[in-house]
């Protein structure tokens, strides 16, 4: 059995070694590896074997099966290769692939994922709301009483026929909803497109978009502020950016900060993006002004938290140099397909 | 708001090392931003003293001349054209050399000056005008400058004084800081943060005079908490020494007699805005501080008429109005040049008063921003005395011939607050030394007492207004001057937790997603709002939209109600550029229905259904764009896991849609959106999809089932059927021939034109399947025949 088996093989591969064409190379194929072939019947009459010899002989066929196998599949190659040669002179491998059309997300959309799955990694849910918005949730319960100049006709959009009813003016429309729905202890992002009554030119726009972020629980301190929204940074610019805290006045929270990062675009050095300063505000923030806690009836000796708001149009606008706010709401497809 | 440096100095005594960037830079982190440091002199620099030597006329033009001019021993004699008429032999001027910063004729940006051929002739250099390098202020000539002091080649900033440094300070950041609409005020902070000595003002005593009877007379004591006023005579209007015209120059003031600039220079020293009256203009001596009457008219002294109502305040007499209080006095009540006798006011005003008549009447002036900003009732009387102290200097024969009338309805309270040691730290997130704390607030001048672990601190008048009332404002003043650098950033410690978001969140961010990088479609954002045009070309109720009240423009006037009409402006823009369009949308639509968020916390009113919506717009000249409108959608519907079904027999009341086009799309008993012909455009294809519906229903629906264990058999059909047959209701047919038929699928139609318009040719592909046994071709033909005599028996089929 055994030298039947080994002679199959040197016949086998002898023959392999003197193909030249896929005719021959399917005949030889069949000869030995077919449903009849003569390595497959060797194979087959293994069964009639006595028991002890059975695994070895088995291996040893087996072996010479692969190695049968192989030496074809080699061969094959080598043919394969040769016809390839002349197929080249067909083809230009140079030419376009032949793509499916991919369509295109929103600067806007792209930059507020980014900023979402930081957060979410931070543990911040993401929620949404109004946008047509009462007096009370976008000025009163945060501390803009009546008269205060944020009100003014010159900034807000009014409806007509609800005297009480503004365009939100800001994300932060949603710290007092979120409190209320939730409670403490609250992290959380809202995201969303906010108006301004402001005649429009290449940088100022009637609807932009804001990340407004809010955490409160007791304790929450200033030096939680700055770790956080350093975490932010680092994972929106890739890197360690320097960070500036300074005074700022937001009615809705006290302490009030504006934060600086030093400008991405020259390293702190000075260019036009940040006016030769080296600085760049990318955000407003602050404690939650106790006003706001109580507002939701909570006590604010012991609860505290902070908030910030950033411009996700500015972020967007930044990061792929777009020079001109209006064709973000343009519709321009020549604009659109470049993300 | 402008802040010079030199007058800073007048108050407090800088460390010599200090560099105004750096005082610039600590003032941003601590206090105010500092927008932009500016130093005079380098707006002067490259210019010089220039002697003219000598005048010939230029070879090619009448009016100009070809000068030589001496610019020192450095840039030698230089030879400049120049076509002033007020030039000789002899003359001093400014000289601008190449690199100076100048306005050609004061029009216009400001420019760097470079050599230059006028008419063939090389310029060297450019003699100058007041308004061509800013100093229309300090010389009223026509021509060029003429300078009575300085050397040849000595720099121009040098002789005029011009080394001031001036700090742009951004207005919003002071909102909250009354105290800080003043000279005086910043230095006070500036000697917080430096741990300097603020100098005292200086005050003089006023002898009082009987000779005018003054009287005042104030009818809203809530608009007008405060009224100061003392009358001056033997006041001679003129000119302002050079001091003073210096200071008010360099804070972009314009000096315009001794008088005006006095009070300009107090509200810039201190922040509390004074006016000065004609006595003669005001009858009686008497003063009344009233509103005025709706629909009176009163001119300004920027000469502008104005139109009054009822609640705007006015300083008036008997019989007229004189000023709108803490905004611009009159034009007929103004200092003239004769004028000999003056009525000083030093006032308060209610700032929300101020501010709104200010808005009424588009009327911003310096002083009225500073009265909307809550001024220290306290101020008045030490800008008066200051006002009058300042008059007396200047006018040594003046006098003043009244009592110091004062007016006063403040309740003055003193606001103490209590601040322990424990809320403080919490807030900052660290300890800092106790001693470095009550340092601070004393610095800035609050009475801090010292009580156990317990702060009881008095608020300074001027921080009293509406600065700082409760402890987190004070947690503010010593987290600000101890430095927002020196707090450790530190990550909260909280309980870990599994994030939870809104429903629609991750709905719209899967759609996005799938739509953008799946189906090739592209997403486009829109206005909120829109215009008639927008509305009625679509055949939509302009009735049916909520309008803004203040909308800004025409194009933006009224909130969208589907997203449709900003998607079909977008398809009609872009068809200039494209053969295609695949766009989606997802934003927030308005009806006028009430939803479901609630106005106020008491729950009772609700605001507008304003639902996240979802729609697209396809756009082609093919023939099945129908086709490709809802393959996508159904793929986008699987992908988030719906199980969907068609009601074609639904009709729609849109005026915009197709009715013969008209697909509604369902999920068990809501309707979940459609998909639809577009009247505008028979090329375009729109379809919706609502999101509060696909978030109720979207899960996770896959289930595995196990894969068949025995080979099945697929036979391809290919009928000619009559023109209107339902493929729809014919697959179904099929589907229900025999129990082994698992799918039918479509792969081609099309239209043999021998056939003629009636009939229509349908393949597809039947696959059938047996879960238990090999299928034979016995069993799979007789499956076939029997589909074959359905579709003739139903359909009128012919095979193919």
């Amino acid at each position: 059995m055994e030298s039947h088996l080994k002679k199959l093989k040197d016949k086998a591969l002898e023959e392999i070694k003197k193909i030249t064409s896929f005719d021959e190379l399917k005949k030889i194929e069949t000869k030995y590896l077919g449903r009849k072939g003569e390595l497959t019947e060797a194979l087959k009459k293994l069964k009639d074997l006595a028991i002890e010899e059975k695994p070895k002989m088995g291996q040893l066929a087996n072996e010479i099966k692969v190695e049968v196998e192989g030496f074809l599949s080699k061969v094959k190659f080598e043919l394969q290769e040769r016809t390839e040669e002349k197929a080249s002179n067909v083809l230009d491998i140079t030419l376009p692939g032949l793509k499916k059309p991919i369509g295109h997300l929103h600067p806007i959309t792209l930059v507020q994922n980014e900023l979402q799955d930081v957060f979410r990694q931070m543990g911040f849910m993401v929620i949404d709301g109004p946008e047509v918005e009462s007096e009370y949730y976008n000025f009163e319960v945060l501390n803009i009483p009546k008269n205060h100049p944020a009100r003014d006709m010159q900034d807000t959009f009014y409806l007509k026929d609800h005297d009480s009813w503004v365009m939100r003016t800001h994300t932060s429309n949603q710290q007092v909803r979120a409190l209320e729905q939730y409670g403490s202890p609250l992290r959380a992002v809202f995201p969303g497109r906010v108006f301004r009554y402001e005649a429009t030119d290449a940088s100022h726009d009637t609807t932009f978009y804001q990340l407004e972020g809010l955490m409160v629980d007791e304790n929450i301190s200033i030096s939680n502020l700055m770790a956080v929204l350093k975490a932010m940074l680092k994972a929106i610019f890739k890197r360690d950016l320097k960070v500036r805290l300074r005074p700022s006045y937001f009615p809705f929270v006290e302490p009030g900060l504006e934060i600086d990062a030093s400008c991405a675009i020259c390293d702190g050095n000075g260019c036009s993006v940040c006016k030769q300063t080296g600085w760049v505000e990318i955000l407003g923030s602050g404690l939650v002004h106790p006003r706001v806690l109580e507002a939701v009836g909570l006590d604010s000796k012991k609860y505290s938290g902070f908030a910030f708001g950033l411009g996700l149009t500015r972020l967007a606008m930044m990061k792929y140099g777009i020079n001109d706010i209006r064709l973000l709401l343009s519709g321009d497809k020549r604009f659109l397909d470049q993300f | 708001m402008k802040i010079s440096l030199n007058w800073i100095k007048q108050y407090v005594d800088l460390p010599h090392d200090l560099t105004p960037e750096d005082l610039a830079d600590r003032l941003t982190v601590s206090t105010v931003e500092v927008e932009e440091v500016i130093f005079q002199a380098e707006e002067y620099s490259n210019m010089v003293v220039g002697e003219i030597l000598d005048i010939v006329d230029h070879p090619q033009a009448d009016k100009l001349k070809v000068l030589k001019v001496n610019a020192g021993s450095e840039n030698c004699e230089l030879q400049v054209i120049c076509g002033a008429t007020n030039i000789y032999k002899g003359m001093k001027s400014v000289l601008a050399l190449t690199g100076a910063r100048i306005k050609w004729h004061g029009e216009g940006n400001w420019m760097e000056l470079n050599k230059t051929k006028i008419r063939g002739v090389e310029s060297e250099g450019m003699l100058c005008a007041p308004e061509e390098v800013g100093l229309t202020g300090e010389f009223d000539v026509s021509g060029v400058i003429e300078l009575k002091d300085g050397k040849p080649g000595q720099p121009i900033s040098d002789v005029l004084g011009l080394n001031d440094v001036i700090f742009e300070i951004d207005n919003i950041s002071i909102t909250h800081r009354p105290d800080l609409w003043g000279h005086y005020g910043m230095a006070r902070e500036i000697a917080a943060l430096y741990n300097l000595k603020l100098k005292d003002l200086t005050e003089i005593k006023i002898k009082e005079s009987n000779e005018v009877k003054l009287e005042v007379k104030v009818e809203n004591p809530e608009l007008c908490p405060r009224y100061q006023a003392l009358a001056i005579g033997k006041v001679k209007i003129q000119p302002s020494p050079f001091w003073l015209k210096q200071l008010l120059k360099s804070v972009g003031v314009r000096p315009i007699n001794n008088i005006v600039d006095i009070t300009n220079y107090v509200m810039l020293k201190l922040g509390q805005p004074i006016h000065a009256f004609d006595r003669r203009q005001i009858l009686n001596n008497s003063i009344f501080i009233k509103t005025a009457k709706d629909g009176d008219n009163f001119t300004t002294l920027d000469e502008q008429e104005r139109q009054l109502n009822i609640s705007m305040l006015m300083i008036a007499d008997a019989e007229k109005d004189l000023a709108i209080a803490g905004i611009m006095g009159g034009k007929a009540s103004g200092i003239v040049d004769d004028t000999t006798e003056i009525i000083i006011e030093s006032a308060n005003f209610n700032p929300i008063s101020v501010r709104k008549t200010s808005v009424a009447l588009g009327l911003r002036t310096d002083a009225s921003a500073r009265f909307e900003k809550s001024l220290d009732p306290c101020l008045t009387e030490i800008a008066l005395n200051t006002v009058a102290r300042l008059i007396f200097e200047l006018n040594p024969e003046a006098e003043a011939i009244s009592k110091i009338i004062d007016v006063n309805n403040t309740k003055t309270k003193e606001i103490e607050i209590e601040l322990s040691y424990d809320l403080l730290f919490k807030r900052l997130g660290q300890e800092i030394p106790r001693k470095e704390v009550v340092q601070i607030l004393e610095k800035l001048e609050f009475k801090v007492k010292e009580k156990g672990d317990i702060l009881i601190v008095k608020v300074p008048s001027f921080r009293a207004t509406k600065d700082i009332s409760i402890p987190e404002d004070l947690v503010e003043e010593v987290a600000r001057i101890y430095g927002y650098d020196n707090i450790q950033p530190k990550m909260p410690l909280v309980g870990m937790q599994a994030v939870g978001d809104s429903a629609d969140y991750k709905v719209i961010q899967q759609a996005k997603d799938f739509l953008a990088y799946g189906l090739g479609a592209t997403e486009v954002y829109n206005y909120s709002f829109v215009s008639e045009q927008q509305i009625k070309l679509l055949g939509l109720e302009v009735d049916h939209h909520l309008e803004l009240a203040n909308y800004l423009t025409p194009n933006q006037r009224y909130l969208r109600l589907n997203l449709f009409e900003g998607l079909v402006k977008n398809m009609q823009n872009n068809l200039r550029a494209s053969e295609e369009v695949n766009f989606f949308e997802v934003g927030r639509i308005f009806s006028k229905e009430k939803g479901e968020y609630a106005t106020d916390n008491q729950k009772k009113d609700f605001l507008i259904h304003q639902p996240q919506s979802l729609a697209g717009l396809m756009y082609g000249k093919e023939k099945n764009i129908f086709l490709k409108a809802k393959g996508l959608v159904e793929q986008l519907l699987e992908y988030l896991g719906l199980a969907y079904t068609y009601n074609s027999d639904a009709e729609t009341q849109q005026p915009f849609l197709n009715k013969a086009m008209y697909l509604e799309i369902m999920v068990g008993e809501d309707v979940l959106g459609f998909i639809s012909g577009l009247k505008v455009n028979n090329s375009a294809v729109v379809w919706q999809l609502n999101l509060d519906v696909v978030s109720k229903y979207t899960a996770d629906k896959i289930k595995y089932q196990s894969l068949p264990k025995y080979p099945g058999m697929v036979y391809d059909f290919s009928i000619i059927v009559p023109i209107s047959t339902v493929w729809a209701d014919l697959r179904k047919e099929v589907m229900e021939v025999s129990k082994l038929v698992k799918k039918v699928e479509l792969f081609d139609t099309y239209k043999i034109e021998a056939l003629g318009p009636d009939l229509t040719s349908l393949s597809f592909h039947v696959n059938l399947l047996d879960e238990n046994k090999t299928l034979t071709s016995a069993e799979g033909d007789k499956v076939k025949e029997k589909i074959y005599i359905m579709l003739k028996k139903k359909f009128t089929a012919e095979i193919r």
